[in-house]
């Protein structure tokens, strides 16, 4: 069982149709109640500070850090990934779960945010080079945990992993045919 | 845009749960069922789509938010709905059906508040202003709402200025006078204005072929909104984006 984690920023329902299609038994997790639940999957959408307040409003922020430490498996998405920083330029106030080191900084791009299709570089040979769909206007620049990269103005990390916590910039439940081929590898992994 | 693919984004105008489309945003024709055509889009290669619900009301509002609901569950790629929507509370309830992001027309020029609020409460990145101009004179374009019916006040280039600093996301801009003709994006108007907007902009209104989305992309255009090129079956978005390749525009190819 997969709980996909209520983040209070929405778009969750992507995210489960896109297990459904895998045949991946997920649940909506609006509190965390993690009876059964064996990975977690953090998405998110919107800003930085919103998504922390809800965490910490809501005790996920200490879950999901105990989740990691405890070395059990999880997937950021998107604002899902950058809150597992120490923090984001975005909102200098809002303090990241400090799951990985490094801050999230605003893109250097000629539109802003980056909003469509680019060329995902992995490092890691199990997943499968290709384009995935991405929204965003901050990214982790450099990270020691990158296993992916990508480029738009600028060279980011798409994709960072430390053991069992894996966090991706894209958006894999929107990234096509290729996107589903991720999520697949992600949960066989 | 260095890094970031261009994007084909098929259009389906939607009247009552079926597929239409007109000219001149009249003459109706109906092209079938909206969730067939946007998933055979999808494995065709589109990038996106979008939906414009364009005789939205509250009789047929249940049958909009089904459509969204059934298209976010077929579909792996974003999506666009557009049409009637006027209060926040409308918003919500398409994305919360799914949609990826809402199209506002009519009712951001009637309540351009309405951009800031939906930026605030769901993110810049949602939020989609429709734009539809209609060419006044060399380099000037008025504004047009409720389909291309009625004038505004609005330039193109005013009007574009404010909902970018309202928070809009993202720009579909139409001109009326090409839209249905076949004659190809009018770029006198789309050109200034994707180069000078600092959002994605979608060309919209008027293409026929693979050189008119070429000509859009050459001069500017983020992404291109095409119906009837692909509907009538004469273009299949897969080969459109192979020839674009050819011709040294950035695509997605291993959809």
């Amino acid at each position: 069982m997969i709980g996909i984690v209520d983040s209070g920023s929405g778009n969750l329902t992507s995210v489960s149709h896109a297990l459904s299609r895998l045949n991946a038994e997920h649940k909506i997790l609006t509190e965390p109640k993690m009876d059964e639940v064996k990975a977690l999957i953090v998405p998110g959408q919107g800003r930085f500070g919103p998504v922390m307040a809800h965490l910490n409003r809501s005790g996920w922020s200490g879950i999901i850090r105990d989740w990691v430490a405890s070395g059990q498996k999880l997937l950021g998405i998107c604002v899902g990934m950058q809150i597992l920083f120490e923090g984001s330029e975005e909102d200098p106030n809002s303090p990241g779960l400090g799951i990985m080191e490094g801050q999230v900084k605003r893109l250097q791009a000629p539109k802003i945010p980056m909003m469509g299709w680019s060329q995902v570089s992995w490092t890691e040979p199990s997943f499968h080079q290709g384009a995935a769909y991405f929204v965003n206007g901050y990214v982790v620049s450099k990270s020691n945990y990158a296993i992916a990269t990508s480029n738009y103005g600028q060279a980011f990390c798409s994709a960072v992993r430390v053991k069992e916590t894996t966090a991706m910039q894209f958006h894999p439940e929107k990234s096509g045919r290729w996107g589903q081929e991720v999520l697949r590898t992600w949960l066989a992994s | 845009m260095a890094g970031l693919l261009r994007r084909i984004i098929p259009c389906l105008d939607v009247d009552r749960g079926r597929v239409v489309k007109g000219t001149h945003f009249v003459e109706l024709r109906d092209m079938g069922d909206p969730v067939e055509l946007a998933v055979r889009y999808q494995s065709e290669g589109a990038d996106e789509i979008v939906f414009l619900d364009i005789n939205a009301s509250a009789d047929n509002r249940p049958t909009a938010l089904d459509m969204v609901r059934q298209v976010a569950r077929s579909l792996t790629i974003p999506f666009t709905l557009g049409g009637g929507l006027r209060t926040l509370d409308d918003m919500y309830a398409f994305l919360d059906a799914g949609a990826d992001k809402v199209a506002l027309n009519s009712s951001a020029l009637a309540q351009p508040q309405l951009i800031e609020q939906g930026a605030r409460q769901f993110g810049s990145q949602c939020i989609v202003v429709s734009i539809d101009v209609k060419r006044q004179a060399a380099g000037y374009y008025r504004v047009y709402s409720h389909g291309g019916r009625k004038g505004t006040g609005h330039t193109a280039k005013s009007w574009v200025r404010e909902v970018v600093e309202r928070g809009a996301g993202e720009l579909l801009l139409t001109s009326i006078d090409r839209d249905g003709t076949g004659d190809g994006y009018d770029m006198a108007i789309t050109e200034p204005i994707a180069r000078a907007t600092p959002i994605p902009v979608i060309a919209s209104g008027g293409a026929k072929n693979t050189a008119h989305l070429l000509e859009a992309f050459k001069r500017g255009a983020d992404a291109v909104l095409a119906a009837t090129m692909f509907h009538s079956g004469e273009f299949q978005v897969g080969q459109v984006k192979r020839d674009l390749k050819r011709a040294g525009i950035p695509v997605r190819l291993d959809y």
